[in-house]
């Protein structure tokens, strides 16, 4: 299926949620956060949170910064 | 100097460090533990899903339990996006501490007073401690502290310059204004720099770039803790007052040729 992650079109797999998108993307989620269709869902909670054909997926991190 | 303390927090240093541009994280560590700060700022971008990491995620770098850690909005253009990152930021690790920027400028990267002004009003409502890095304006600078904000942070000079204070004069009536700690941040490029923004009457500095990019950050690191605190000492040593007219340090009387 397609998503959209960070701003990109992909194709991959069919997954069940968000946990999954996250693995399959090859993330290490201990330390990102993630918005699926513009909410915030906690780490905790992505095994829970469905990934529909063409969501908008952002995955974000921390880097240095002023 | 009175104690600085923001939000309840009290700060042995008043230098506070910014982790962009730094060669490496180890770098950056090791610039940390020698600058004898207790507060960083970082930033959240888009994780590259392309690319294998190219250093150990920051936050494995620094101590929660000795370092305040204050995310900046840093790319965000309107307060909708910058309240956007502050919250994915309290999400991601339970910060809520946030350093306002707001610079839709991309030239000069001058920050928006009028964004600023209302996801302060947002954020400080939505239980943050909010940081607004601003231009050098004592108006905005009351305005955003009546809103909310914890400290306001007026610029030296643009983001990344080293040019030092150019907006003294504006900083001097902030200053002499302000009911929340004054934090001089961005443009300061030299450790004489920072001591002037301590003699100006700042709470603290804020520097990054010239200690990230320095030939030795953490010599650099060194350099800036020396400064800050020399100014903090001559501050509290009670220095005299400027004046027109010359008065002799020698005495005046028995001189040779009488």
């Amino acid at each position: 299926m397609n998503v959209l992650v960070n701003g990109k079109e992909r194709e991959v797999d069919p997954v069940a949620h968000l946990a999954d998108l996250v693995a399959v993307l090859g993330v290490d989620p201990s330390h990102v956060v993630v918005e699926c269709d513009g909410v915030i869902v906690r780490r905790e909670h992505m095994g829970a949170v469905p990934v529909k054909p063409g969501a908008r997926v952002e995955i974000i991190h921390f880097v240095g910064g002023g | 100097m009175k104690p600085l303390i923001i939000a309840g927090r009290t700060f042995r240093s008043r230098l506070f460090i910014g982790t962009g541009k730094f060669g490496s994280h180890a770098i950056m560590a090791r610039a940390m533990e020698a600058s004898g700060s207790e507060l960083v700022t970082i930033a959240l971008r888009r994780v590259d899903l392309d690319a294998a990491p190219a250093d150990d995620p920051i936050l494995t770098r620094v101590d929660r339990d000795r370092w305040v850690i204050v995310p900046n909005t840093s790319g965000a253009r309107t307060a909708g996006e910058a309240v956007r990152i502050a919250r994915l930021a309290r999400a991601a690790g339970g910060f809520t501490w946030v350093k306002l920027e707001l610079t839709p400028d991309l030239h000069h990267l001058l920050p928006d007073p009028i964004e600023t002004l209302k996801a302060t009003e947002i954020l400080a409502a939505e239980g943050f401690v909010v940081l607004p890095y601003i231009n050098a304006d004592p108006v905005l600078a009351k305005r955003l502290e009546e809103a909310g904000a914890a400290a306001v942070m007026p610029l030296g000079s643009p983001i990344g310059t080293n040019r030092g204070i150019r907006t003294r004069d504006m900083i001097e009536i902030i200053v002499s204004q302000a009911r929340v700690p004054v934090i001089v941040d961005a443009g300061l490029g030299l450790p004489s720099h920072a001591a002037e923004a301590i003699e100006l009457g700042a709470a603290a500095v804020l520097i990054n770039t010239a200690i990230a990019t320095a030939g030795d950050p953490v010599a650099m690191a060194c350099a800036f803790a020396g400064a800050v605190r020399a100014a903090e000492m001559g501050i509290d040593a009670g220095p005299r007052a400027a004046s027109e007219h010359a008065s002799a340090s020698s005495p005046l009387t028995g001189f040779l040729s009488e």
